[in-house]
């Protein structure tokens, strides 16, 4: 159950995204930096997706983003940065932020580290940060750091 | 097996993604270490946007700080990996993999980036380096680095 970690800059959502059919992962911290001010005070969200949507911009992590550097993740997780098709969402918000005020600042974010042992990812399924309401497009640079199973 | 802790100041990058600032270089050819935290903080009002990433190679290292017993929070042996701080270049390392992480900063002298990796921490393989780069097209700027890590 190796750490890894890895992150990219996203035009709107930053996603996680576990495609394998019986390896779970587990998410265990998060960090954001908005990177351009959308003009409008904006609260990300983070939310369980059903369905990856279609990525126009993934990041495959490989043996370089494992913390041991041993072996590539098991799962194959997939940071998915830019969509044509978005995921399916559930309507349930694991947790809010409000990090672009109304005169945003550019790098404002945060590291967030989920208590432990950290959220579940099942197979199939992934985690989405991105505008609560989904309207405005907030570019910012997103980094995962997970617990994979295999 | 203690821990370390080592600084310097690196240079300007080139306006090219993936331009590296600053690698702890591991020259071991058998000794692991692992790192537990990267600090940044920038010393010129530019924006810039830094990330991890590891390197297969040391490139041609101009300005090098080289760790010894001193840097050793025990104070009772230098790392026997004989680990380097390279912060500056005349040929770039060799960036392999994706991002670790990545962050982004504003336009004000001092403003920077702590990355913590719960010990045992981020393994650096021996032969290989653990680099601060842009991950974008865009100068990294000239900043002061410290590293800490085990072995």
């Amino acid at each position: 159950m190796d750490l890894c970690s890895a992150g990219g800059r996203a035009p709107s959502n930053g996603a996680i995204w576990n495609p394998h059919s019986t390896i779970r992962l587990i998410l265990v911290a998060m960090s954001v930096a908005v990177q351009a001010s959308p003009g409008i005070a904006v609260s990300l969200a983070l939310r369980r997706s059903s369905t990856r949507g279609t990525p126009t911009v993934t990041i495959t992590p490989d043996i370089d983003s494992s913390w041991e550097r041993d072996k590539a993740p098991a799962a194959a997780p997939l940071i998915d940065l830019q969509y044509s098709a978005l995921p399916t969402l559930d309507a349930s918000i694991l947790d809010r932020f409000h990090v672009v005020s109304a005169a945003p600042v550019v790098s404002t974010g945060f590291d967030k580290p989920m208590t432990f042992p950290g959220l579940i990812i099942p197979p199939g399924t992934g985690f989405v940060f991105g505008d609560v309401l989904d309207t405005t497009a907030v570019v910012a640079d997103w980094t995962f750091t997970w617990r994979d199973e295999g | 097996m203690g821990f370390n802790s080592v600084g310097g100041r690196s240079a300007a990058t080139a306006a090219t993604d993936e331009s590296v600032g600053c690698t702890l270089w591991n020259p071991h050819a058998s000794s692991r270490v692992w790192v537990t935290e990267v600090s940044i903080a920038k010393t010129v009002a530019t924006v810039d946007n830094p990330a991890l990433q590891r390197t297969s190679t040391r490139g041609t290292q101009t300005v090098t700080v080289t760790p010894d017993i001193d840097n050793s929070y025990e104070r009772d042996i230098s790392s026997p990996s004989g680990i380097v701080l390279d912060v500056t270049y005349s040929a770039q390392p060799t960036l392999q993999g994706p991002h670790l992480s990545v962050w982004n900063l504003p336009a004000a002298v001092a403003s920077g980036r702590v990355w913590r990796f719960d010990p045992p921490g981020l393994c650096i393989p021996f032969g290989t380096g653990l680099a601060v780069c842009t991950h974008v097209a865009v100068v990294l700027q000239p900043q002061d680095a410290t590293y800490v890590w085990l072995g």
